[in-house]
Formats: structure tokens, C-alpha cells, sequence
């Protein structure tokens, strides 16, 4: 079942003349989600930037095509989900390293930010994410910074909720394990 | 930043240490970043949209300036007069017949042949019960079992002399004694009236 904004939204997307302000009431609802789910897996502004951009347009281009058997929430996560993961493994060719490798440099990206603390726990957490697998980062983000019910995760990434939340497990074990070694 | 309590008790079920971690954003964006990312994806959006509706001569400027100064001149070259010749030569072919579409009915040949099949197959099948149920094939069955001289002795060794005495007397009037006949040398052979002067061994 849809919010009724989002349903207020899909209403005028689909009318000609309302089209481009249902689509600016999109943004400005999920511009900040998005980017910072996304920014959490690219770690880069400028490639957030990017990513993102492209995001909004593909919605833009399939919004007319969007089912309401699912939250456009959920479809929404999935598509930037899916976006990120493209970026991510087409850096991965260009750099030929392999995911791990190129985890590694979105580790040095993180240090190279000015603020950046090696002491402070917050940014050890930063750390640890780029040091798991990428869907169990995903998993992680989902659930730990925008608080996604399990229910909506299996539907953002077509895994079952027992697997999610095992995977969730995991990933706070080695993120604690990470912070407390280093 | 308040927290979602359920999360944060799982958190604190699974990692006490975790649990502690500042929930704060570490990572920072630009100034005004969202304020202005609307009016960026709408004017890619519609940049988009110009280069799709957009003539082909305004797009290839607007894609690249020096492609579209670019003099569109034919450099290849023709024979002066081969569209005229090609006209002519097209006009004298004859018009193609269009040859019917024939379906070929598969399905209806191979339902057809099954039943065709299905037929001889119980025809053979009703041939060979009535040919196993005849007592005379038994007869038939045993001449082919006897390929050799020596099995054909020892099968006549096995047979009745007043079987072979019955069957000669029931087939006396069928025998072919010409046939017969043919077996004896005629020249050999004393004439009739001296069959009963002297005795002479035919076996001589």
C-alpha cells in the first residue's frame, strides 16, 4: 500500500501538465535518503553526485511504468541500490582491481576526508563498512542509518528477511570486531 | 539524531560496543547541495529530451559545432548515366509469381502414418496368433528345422514305416510320375516284357 503522498504523486506524474511538479515534490521528498544510502556505498561526493543524477532521470524515464503492487519507496531503494552497484563494479573494471582492492581505495577516500578521525568511533565505523562484502554493507546501511523494516529489505533486495537479518548479525559482529582492534 | 528504539535494541542485543557508536553523519556534502540538485536533473532531463525531438542538422550542432561545418558533399561516384539504365533494366524484369503458400500439414501426415502403422501392426499381430494356433505349421515349422542331410535322416529314422505306407496310399493318385520317372535311367533299364523272363536287380 502506498503513502497517500506517494500515490498523490504517482496521480499527477501521470497527467502531461502535472508531470514535472509531481517530479520536483519527488525529489525534494527523496533526495536526501537516496544520496546518503548512495554515498554510503560510493563514498565520493562527486560520484554520489553522479550516480544520483542518473538515478533521478531513469525514474523520471520508468516512473510511468511503475506498478502499485509495491511501495514506490521500496522501488525507488531498489533502483539506486541497483545504480551503485553498476557504478561500483564499472570502477571495479576501470581500476582492474578486484571489489576487495577497490574497497581499499574508498577506505583511503574516507581518510582523506579534512574531518576524518582515526580515534573517534564514528568514523572506525566508516571504515569497517568498506571492509565488508557489498551486500552485506547494503544490509547494514539499510537497517543501521535509515532503519528499513526487514520486511521492506527482502523487497529492496529480493532476499529473504531470516537471510537479512543474518546477514545484519554478521555485519555488526565484524564492524565491532573492526572498532575494537584498530 | 533520535534513533528507532526497536533498531537500537537489536543493536544493543547483538553489540553492546556498536550500540555506543555516535549515531552522527560523518561524511560532509557541499553547501546548498540539495537545494540546487532539482534544477540539475531537470535541465538534464530536458537536454535529453531536445537531443531525442530535435532535427538531425540542429542536433549534430548542437552535439558538435565542427562536424555540422562540415560541407555535406557526396564524395563518392556514379557512371553518368546508371539511374536511367537501372530504371530500364528494372522495368524489363518480369514480374515474380508469387508462389502460393503451400502448408504442409506435418501433424496431419504423421497421424496419418501412425494409423496406417497402428493397422499393419495388428494385422501381423492377428497373422502371427493364427499361424502359432495352427497345428499344420507345427509340420512346417519342423521341415525348416531340418537344414542338413544328416538331420533329415535322423528326422526319418524317427518316422513309422506305416505312416510312410499310409501317406503313399492317400497320395498315390496326386503323384507326379513323371516326376518320379525322371529319377530312373530308362536306358538302363530292361523292357517290360523282359521284367518278367528275368530277374534282373534294378539296383544293378
Amino acid at each position: 500500500m502506498n503513502h497517500p503522498d506517494d500515490l498523490f504523486i504517482l496521480a499527477m506524474f501521470r497527467k502531461p501538465e502535472s508531470r514535472e511538479k509531481a517530479f520536483a515534490i519527488l525529489i525534494r521528498k527523496y533526495q536526501e535518503k537516496l544520496y546518503w544510502h548512495i554515498r554510503r556505498m560510493v563514498v565520493e561526493h562527486e560520484d554520489t553526485n553522479d550516480v544520483l543524477q542518473n538515478f533521478f532521470i531513469k525514474v523520471w524515464k520508468g516512473l510511468d511504468q511503475f506498478r502499485e503492487d509495491s511501495q514506490l519507496y521500496t522501488w525507488l531503494y531498489k533502483i539506486a541500490t541497483n545504480e551503485s552497484l553498476s557504478f561500483l563494479q564499472q570502477k571495479k573494471k576501470r581500476s582492474s582491481v578486484s571489489i576487495d582492492g577497490y574497497g581499499y581505495d574508498l577506505t583511503e577516500n574516507i581518510k582523506a576526508d579534512k574531518h576524518f578521525d582515526a580515534q573517534k568511533a564514528e568514523w572506525k565505523l566508516q571504515l569497517a563498512m568498506q571492509q565488508l562484502p557489498e551486500k552485506q554493507k547494503i544490509v547494514f546501511s539499510l537497517r543501521y542509518y535509515d532503519e528499513m523494516p526487514y520486511e521492506t529489505m527482502s523487497k529492496v533486495l529480493e532476499t529473504s528477511e531470516g537471510a537479512l537479518k543474518a546477514s545484519y548479525h554478521h555485519a555488526v559482529k565484524k564492524i565491532e570486531e573492526f572498532i575494537l582492534n584498530h | 539524531m533520535e534513533r528507532n528504539e526497536h533498531i537500537q535494541n537489536e543493536l544493543n542485543d547483538i553489540s553492546t560496543e556498536l550500540a555506543k557508536v555516535p549515531f552522527v553523519t560523518t561524511l560532509t556534502i557541499p553547501q546548498g547541495y540539495f537545494e540546487g540538485l532539482e534544477n540539475q536533473i531537470f535541465k538534464q532531463i530536458h537536454n535529453e529530451e531536445v537531443v531525442s525531438n530535435t532535427h538531425s542538422k540542429e542536433e549534430i550542432h548542437q552535439l558538435s559545432p565542427l562536424l555540422s561545418e562540415i560541407i555535406h558533399k557526396n564524395t563518392y561516384q556514379v557512371a553518368p548515366d546508371y539511374f536511367e539504365q537501372n530504371a530500364k533494366r528494372l522495368a524489363d524484369i518480369p514480374k515474380q509469381i508469387v508462389a502460393p503458400v503451400v502448408q504442409f500439414p506435418i501433424r496431419k501426415r504423421i497421424i496419418q502414418l501412425a494409423i496406417a502403422a497402428s493397422f499393419i501392426g495388428l494385422i501381423g499381430f492377428f497373422f502371427y496368433i493364427s499361424l502359432s494356433q495352427d497345428q499344420n505349421h507345427d509340420i512346417v515349422r519342423k521341415g525348416l528345422e531340418i537344414q542338413t542331410e544328416e538331420a533329415f535322416n535322423r528326422y526319418l529314422d524317427d518316422v513309422n514305416e506305416e505312416e510312410i505306407i499310409a501317406y503313399l496310399d492317400q497320395h498315390y493318385l496326386t503323384t507326379d510320375h513323371n516326376e518320379i520317372g525322371g529319377f530312373v535311367d530308362t536306358e538302363s533299364l530292361p523292357d517290360e516284357a523282359a521284367y518278367f523272363e528275368e530277374a534282373i536287380l534294378i539296383n544293378n
